[in-house]
Protein backbone atom coordinates (compact mmCIF):
# COMPACT_ATOMS: atom_id res chain seq x y z
CA UNK A 1 0.00 0.00 0.00
CA UNK A 2 1.39 3.63 -0.73
CA UNK A 3 -0.05 6.85 0.06
CA UNK A 4 -2.08 7.87 -2.87
CA UNK A 5 -4.84 10.45 -2.88
CA UNK A 6 -7.42 10.92 -5.85
CA UNK A 7 -8.61 14.74 -5.78
CA UNK A 8 -11.19 15.50 -8.48
CA UNK A 9 -9.88 13.23 -10.98
CA UNK A 10 -6.56 13.93 -10.24
CA UNK A 11 -4.09 11.41 -8.74
CA UNK A 12 -1.54 12.18 -5.64
CA UNK A 13 1.55 10.44 -4.85
CA UNK A 14 4.03 11.13 -2.18
CA UNK A 15 7.59 11.47 -3.81
CA UNK A 16 9.24 13.32 -1.40
CA UNK A 17 8.92 13.77 2.49
CA UNK A 18 9.90 16.52 4.57
CA UNK A 19 12.52 14.94 6.91
CA UNK A 20 14.68 18.11 8.11
CA UNK A 21 13.45 21.84 8.82
CA UNK A 22 15.22 24.75 7.72
CA UNK A 23 16.37 25.77 10.47
CA UNK A 24 17.38 22.44 11.22
CA UNK A 25 19.76 22.12 8.23
CA UNK A 26 20.93 25.13 8.59
CA UNK A 27 21.84 24.32 12.40
CA UNK A 28 23.71 20.77 11.14
CA UNK A 29 25.45 22.96 8.35
CA UNK A 30 26.84 25.84 11.08
CA UNK A 31 27.58 22.66 13.37
CA UNK A 32 29.80 21.48 10.93
CA UNK A 33 31.59 24.58 10.11
CA UNK A 34 32.03 25.37 13.74
CA UNK A 35 33.09 21.92 14.83
CA UNK A 36 35.76 21.66 11.96
CA UNK A 37 37.88 24.41 13.29
CA UNK A 38 37.66 23.36 16.79
CA UNK A 39 38.89 19.66 15.59
CA UNK A 40 41.58 21.28 13.93
CA UNK A 41 42.92 24.10 16.31
CA UNK A 42 42.30 21.30 19.26
CA UNK A 43 44.71 19.11 17.52
CA UNK A 44 47.51 21.74 17.21
CA UNK A 45 46.66 22.45 21.08
CA UNK A 46 46.83 18.46 21.82
CA UNK A 47 49.01 16.88 19.75
CA UNK A 48 52.98 16.58 20.05
CA UNK A 49 53.51 16.29 16.50
CA UNK A 50 51.83 19.61 16.24
CA UNK A 51 53.52 21.16 19.29
CA UNK A 52 56.06 24.20 17.22
CA UNK A 53 52.36 25.56 16.02
CA UNK A 54 50.96 26.13 19.67
CA UNK A 55 53.81 27.92 21.05
CA UNK A 56 54.49 31.91 20.59
CA UNK A 57 52.01 34.03 19.33
CA UNK A 58 50.53 31.35 16.54
CA UNK A 59 49.70 29.42 20.17
CA UNK A 60 47.79 32.26 21.66
CA UNK A 61 45.81 32.56 18.33
CA UNK A 62 45.42 28.97 18.05
CA UNK A 63 43.73 29.32 21.66
CA UNK A 64 41.96 32.13 21.50
CA UNK A 65 40.04 30.63 17.87
CA UNK A 66 39.45 27.64 19.52
CA UNK A 67 37.82 29.38 22.50
CA UNK A 68 35.74 31.83 20.26
CA UNK A 69 34.08 29.01 18.15
CA UNK A 70 33.84 26.91 21.18
CA UNK A 71 31.16 29.97 22.22
CA UNK A 72 29.21 29.30 18.75
CA UNK A 73 29.58 25.44 19.55
CA UNK A 74 27.83 26.34 22.81
CA UNK A 75 25.45 28.88 21.20
CA UNK A 76 23.91 26.30 18.46
CA UNK A 77 22.46 23.35 19.96
CA UNK A 78 21.09 26.47 22.66
CA UNK A 79 19.60 28.29 20.32
CA UNK A 80 17.88 25.59 18.55
CA UNK A 81 16.21 24.91 21.67
CA UNK A 82 15.18 28.61 22.06
CA UNK A 83 13.85 28.47 18.46
CA UNK A 84 12.19 25.49 18.01
CA UNK A 85 11.89 23.37 21.45
CA UNK A 86 9.14 21.51 20.04
CA UNK A 87 11.56 19.80 17.58
CA UNK A 88 14.17 19.24 19.70
CA UNK A 89 11.98 17.50 22.57
CA UNK A 90 10.60 15.59 19.80
CA UNK A 91 14.14 14.46 18.19
CA UNK A 92 15.51 13.41 21.77
CA UNK A 93 12.32 11.16 21.66
CA UNK A 94 13.28 9.52 18.68
CA UNK A 95 16.72 9.45 19.88
CA UNK A 96 15.41 6.38 22.42
CA UNK A 97 16.41 3.04 21.65
CA UNK A 98 14.03 0.08 21.17
CA UNK A 99 14.24 -3.66 20.35
CA UNK A 100 14.86 -3.21 16.79
CA UNK A 101 18.01 -1.39 17.00
CA UNK A 102 19.87 -4.59 18.68
CA UNK A 103 18.72 -6.39 15.32
CA UNK A 104 19.99 -3.34 13.74
CA UNK A 105 23.24 -3.85 14.92
CA UNK A 106 23.14 -7.38 14.70
CA UNK A 107 23.40 -7.36 11.12
CA UNK A 108 24.76 -4.05 10.17
CA UNK A 109 27.87 -5.66 9.02
CA UNK A 110 26.09 -7.35 6.17
CA UNK A 111 24.59 -4.12 5.77
CA UNK A 112 27.00 -1.82 5.40
CA UNK A 113 29.94 -4.21 3.52
CA UNK A 114 27.42 -6.22 1.65
CA UNK A 115 24.62 -4.19 1.19
CA UNK A 116 22.38 -6.85 2.38
CA UNK A 117 18.89 -4.92 3.37
CA UNK A 118 16.58 -7.53 4.06
CA UNK A 119 17.59 -8.53 7.07
CA UNK A 120 17.44 -5.14 8.93
CA UNK A 121 14.61 -4.52 11.17
CA UNK A 122 12.29 -1.56 9.97
CA UNK A 123 13.89 1.49 11.57
CA UNK A 124 11.85 5.18 12.57
CA UNK A 125 12.79 8.27 11.33
CA UNK A 126 16.55 7.57 12.26
CA UNK A 127 18.16 4.52 12.34
CA UNK A 128 20.61 3.07 14.99
CA UNK A 129 23.51 4.24 13.64
CA UNK A 130 21.72 8.20 13.40
CA UNK A 131 20.48 7.45 16.74
CA UNK A 132 24.20 6.50 18.05
CA UNK A 133 26.05 9.10 16.41
CA UNK A 134 23.18 11.44 17.59
CA UNK A 135 23.57 10.43 21.73
CA UNK A 136 27.32 10.18 20.88
CA UNK A 137 26.78 13.81 19.52
CA UNK A 138 24.95 15.01 22.65
CA UNK A 139 26.79 13.37 25.24
CA UNK A 140 30.23 14.82 23.72
CA UNK A 141 28.75 18.20 23.47
CA UNK A 142 27.65 17.95 27.27
CA UNK A 143 31.69 16.62 28.06
CA UNK A 144 33.08 19.67 25.61
CA UNK A 145 31.24 22.39 27.17
CA UNK A 146 31.81 21.17 30.95
CA UNK A 147 35.00 20.30 30.74
CA UNK A 148 35.77 23.12 28.72
CA UNK A 149 33.83 25.77 30.67
CA UNK A 150 36.12 24.37 33.62
CA UNK A 151 39.59 24.64 31.72
CA UNK A 152 38.64 28.25 30.44
CA UNK A 153 37.43 29.55 34.06
CA UNK A 154 38.25 27.14 36.20
CA UNK A 155 41.84 27.48 37.41
CA UNK A 156 42.65 28.78 40.69
CA UNK A 157 38.89 28.11 41.32
CA UNK A 158 38.60 23.92 40.67
CA UNK A 159 40.97 21.71 42.93
CA UNK A 160 44.20 21.18 40.36
CA UNK A 161 42.94 16.86 40.16
CA UNK A 162 39.43 18.02 39.35
CA UNK A 163 41.44 20.45 36.53
CA UNK A 164 43.64 17.57 35.12
CA UNK A 165 40.74 15.61 35.10
CA UNK A 166 38.90 17.96 33.15
CA UNK A 167 41.71 17.89 30.20
CA UNK A 168 41.62 14.11 30.57
CA UNK A 169 38.06 14.28 29.87
CA UNK A 170 37.81 16.96 27.01
CA UNK A 171 41.25 14.96 25.87
CA UNK A 172 39.46 11.91 25.64
CA UNK A 173 35.78 13.39 23.88
CA UNK A 174 37.86 15.23 21.39
CA UNK A 175 38.72 11.54 20.29
CA UNK A 176 35.64 9.87 20.46
CA UNK A 177 34.16 12.46 18.95
CA UNK A 178 36.62 13.09 16.28
CA UNK A 179 36.18 9.18 15.07
CA UNK A 180 32.30 9.52 15.12
CA UNK A 181 32.62 12.29 12.83
CA UNK A 182 34.80 10.73 10.48
CA UNK A 183 32.46 7.57 10.43
CA UNK A 184 29.62 9.72 9.83
CA UNK A 185 31.53 11.69 7.30
CA UNK A 186 32.22 8.51 5.59
CA UNK A 187 28.62 7.59 5.53
CA UNK A 188 27.32 10.88 4.23
CA UNK A 189 29.24 11.39 1.54
CA UNK A 190 31.14 8.16 0.25
CA UNK A 191 29.01 4.97 1.08
CA UNK A 192 26.62 3.66 -1.50
CA UNK A 193 23.55 3.12 0.49
CA UNK A 194 23.60 6.37 2.37
CA UNK A 195 23.06 8.77 -0.59
CA UNK A 196 19.58 9.72 0.97
CA UNK A 197 20.75 10.63 4.36
CA UNK A 198 23.04 13.91 2.62
CA UNK A 199 19.88 14.62 0.50
CA UNK A 200 17.67 15.10 2.92
CA UNK A 201 20.32 17.39 4.81
CA UNK A 202 20.90 19.50 1.82
CA UNK A 203 17.39 19.91 0.66
CA UNK A 204 15.27 18.73 3.69
CA UNK A 205 12.63 15.81 2.03
CA UNK A 206 13.64 12.02 1.16
CA UNK A 207 12.27 10.38 -1.37
CA UNK A 208 9.06 8.08 -0.06
CA UNK A 209 10.54 5.24 -1.62
CA UNK A 210 13.89 5.46 0.52
CA UNK A 211 11.63 6.10 3.75
CA UNK A 212 9.59 3.32 3.26
CA UNK A 213 12.21 1.10 2.41
CA UNK A 214 14.95 2.16 4.79
CA UNK A 215 12.88 4.04 7.64
CA UNK A 216 9.80 1.74 7.51
CA UNK A 217 8.31 2.11 10.72
CA UNK A 218 8.31 5.84 10.28
CA UNK A 219 6.57 5.77 7.21
CA UNK A 220 4.14 2.71 7.56
CA UNK A 221 4.07 2.96 11.40
CA UNK A 222 5.28 0.88 14.15
CA UNK A 223 2.61 -2.41 13.50
CA UNK A 224 2.46 -2.39 9.63
CA UNK A 225 5.92 -2.27 9.30
CA UNK A 226 6.94 -5.04 11.98
CA UNK A 227 4.17 -7.05 9.84
CA UNK A 228 5.66 -6.18 6.47
CA UNK A 229 8.65 -7.23 7.87
CA UNK A 230 7.48 -10.70 9.37
CA UNK A 231 6.39 -11.77 6.28
CA UNK A 232 9.65 -10.63 4.29
CA UNK A 233 11.82 -12.78 6.92
CA UNK A 234 8.87 -15.64 6.27
CA UNK A 235 9.15 -15.44 2.62
CA UNK A 236 12.77 -15.06 2.77
CA UNK A 237 13.27 -18.01 5.03
CA UNK A 238 10.67 -20.41 2.39
CA UNK A 239 13.19 -19.45 -0.53
CA UNK A 240 16.13 -20.49 1.28
CA UNK B 1 -23.23 25.00 13.40
CA UNK B 2 -21.01 21.68 13.22
CA UNK B 3 -19.26 19.33 15.34
CA UNK B 4 -15.78 19.18 13.49
CA UNK B 5 -13.00 17.15 14.91
CA UNK B 6 -9.27 18.33 13.76
CA UNK B 7 -6.92 15.40 13.46
CA UNK B 8 -3.12 17.12 13.34
CA UNK B 9 -0.32 16.36 15.21
CA UNK B 10 0.62 20.25 14.39
CA UNK B 11 -0.07 22.08 17.76
CA UNK B 12 -0.02 25.56 15.55
CA UNK B 13 -2.37 23.87 13.21
CA UNK B 14 -4.79 22.80 15.24
CA UNK B 15 -4.95 26.38 17.48
CA UNK B 16 -5.43 28.26 13.79
CA UNK B 17 -8.17 25.86 12.61
CA UNK B 18 -9.82 26.26 16.13
CA UNK B 19 -10.04 29.52 16.44
CA UNK B 20 -10.72 30.33 12.52
CA UNK B 21 -13.76 27.48 12.92
CA UNK B 22 -14.83 28.39 16.23
CA UNK B 23 -15.26 32.23 14.56
CA UNK B 24 -18.19 30.85 12.30
CA UNK B 25 -19.32 29.16 15.83
CA UNK B 26 -18.65 25.38 14.69
CA UNK B 27 -17.95 23.21 18.16
CA UNK B 28 -14.56 21.35 17.49
CA UNK B 29 -12.94 18.51 18.65
CA UNK B 30 -9.08 17.90 18.40
CA UNK B 31 -7.03 14.39 18.05
CA UNK B 32 -3.15 14.32 17.78
CA UNK B 33 -2.85 11.38 15.55
CA UNK B 34 -5.19 8.64 13.67
CA UNK B 35 -5.69 6.62 16.87
CA UNK B 36 -7.01 8.86 18.57
CA UNK B 37 -8.82 10.76 15.84
CA UNK B 38 -10.42 7.24 14.93
CA UNK B 39 -11.26 6.78 19.41
CA UNK B 40 -13.34 10.42 19.31
CA UNK B 41 -14.96 9.85 15.82
CA UNK B 42 -16.63 6.66 17.60
CA UNK B 43 -17.57 8.77 20.59
CA UNK B 44 -18.33 12.22 19.53
CA UNK B 45 -19.52 11.28 15.71
CA UNK B 46 -18.52 14.57 13.94
CA UNK B 47 -20.20 16.51 10.76
CA UNK B 48 -16.88 16.39 9.57
CA UNK B 49 -13.68 15.61 10.22
CA UNK B 50 -10.33 17.38 9.23
CA UNK B 51 -7.38 15.18 8.61
CA UNK B 52 -3.84 15.84 8.57
CA UNK B 53 -1.70 13.32 6.19
CA UNK B 54 1.87 12.84 8.07
CA UNK B 55 1.34 12.71 12.09
CA UNK B 56 2.76 9.69 14.29
CA UNK B 57 3.99 8.35 11.37
CA UNK B 58 4.17 9.14 7.40
CA UNK B 59 0.90 7.19 5.80
CA UNK B 60 -1.47 7.98 9.28
CA UNK B 61 -3.55 9.87 8.14
CA UNK B 62 -4.43 8.11 4.88
CA UNK B 63 -4.34 4.63 7.24
CA UNK B 64 -6.72 6.50 8.80
CA UNK B 65 -9.02 7.28 6.66
CA UNK B 66 -8.82 3.77 5.25
CA UNK B 67 -9.81 2.63 8.49
CA UNK B 68 -13.10 5.36 8.12
CA UNK B 69 -13.83 3.61 5.05
CA UNK B 70 -13.59 0.60 6.43
CA UNK B 71 -16.41 1.67 9.22
CA UNK B 72 -19.91 1.13 8.88
CA UNK B 73 -20.69 4.06 11.66
CA UNK B 74 -17.92 6.57 10.21
CA UNK B 75 -17.90 6.00 5.98
CA UNK B 76 -20.23 8.69 5.63
CA UNK B 77 -18.35 11.26 7.29
CA UNK B 78 -16.87 13.89 4.89
CA UNK B 79 -13.27 14.30 5.23
CA UNK B 80 -10.76 17.05 4.30
CA UNK B 81 -7.34 15.87 3.75
CA UNK B 82 -4.96 18.59 4.83
CA UNK B 83 -1.16 18.15 4.20
CA UNK B 84 1.74 20.32 3.37
CA UNK B 85 3.05 16.84 1.25
CA UNK B 86 1.83 17.38 -2.17
CA UNK B 87 1.27 20.61 -4.34
CA UNK B 88 -0.19 22.04 -7.66
CA UNK B 89 3.16 21.12 -9.50
CA UNK B 90 2.89 17.39 -8.64
CA UNK B 91 -0.67 17.24 -9.61
CA UNK B 92 -1.43 13.80 -11.87
CA UNK B 93 1.94 13.31 -12.53
CA UNK B 94 1.46 9.90 -11.44
CA UNK B 95 -1.60 7.44 -12.37
CA UNK B 96 -2.58 5.05 -9.66
CA UNK B 97 -5.22 2.33 -9.38
CA UNK B 98 -5.56 3.38 -5.41
CA UNK B 99 -6.73 6.12 -3.77
CA UNK B 100 -8.21 7.69 -0.92
CA UNK B 101 -11.09 9.05 -0.84
CA UNK B 102 -11.77 12.94 0.54
CA UNK B 103 -14.45 15.64 0.25
CA UNK B 104 -12.32 18.13 0.06
CA UNK B 105 -8.59 19.02 0.07
CA UNK B 106 -6.53 21.88 1.85
CA UNK B 107 -2.90 22.47 1.55
CA UNK B 108 -1.00 24.15 4.80
CA UNK B 109 -0.39 26.87 5.51
CA UNK B 110 -4.19 27.37 5.45
CA UNK B 111 -5.76 30.23 3.83
CA UNK B 112 -8.94 31.34 6.38
CA UNK B 113 -11.07 31.88 3.61
CA UNK B 114 -10.61 28.85 2.00
CA UNK B 115 -10.90 26.67 4.99
CA UNK B 116 -14.06 28.01 5.99
CA UNK B 117 -15.58 28.11 2.30
CA UNK B 118 -14.51 24.11 2.02
CA UNK B 119 -15.91 23.64 5.54
CA UNK B 120 -19.33 24.55 3.96
CA UNK B 121 -18.95 22.66 0.76
CA UNK B 122 -18.21 19.55 2.75
CA UNK B 123 -20.90 19.58 4.65
CA UNK B 124 -22.96 20.32 2.19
Amino acid sequence: MNGQIQEAGHVFQIRWIPKYTFIERLLHWVNTAIFIPLVVTGLVLYLDALKPLAQGEAGQWMRLVHRLVAILFIAVPVIYGILQPRRLWMHLKEFAFDREDLGWLKNAFGYYVWGKHDAMPPQGRFNTGEKINAVVMILSWILFVVSGLIMWYGKGIVSAELFRWMVVVHDLTMIVAVCMLIVHLFLAVAHPLMWAALVSMRFGVTSATYAAEHHAKWYYGPKRAMELYEAKKKNASHSA
Amino acid sequence: MAKILVVDDDPDFIKISRTILQFQNHQVLTAANGEEGLKVMRKEKPDLVILDIMMSYILDGLDTRRQMAADPDLKDIPVIMATSLTGERVRSELPSDEYVPASEWIHKPIDPDKLLEQVKRALG
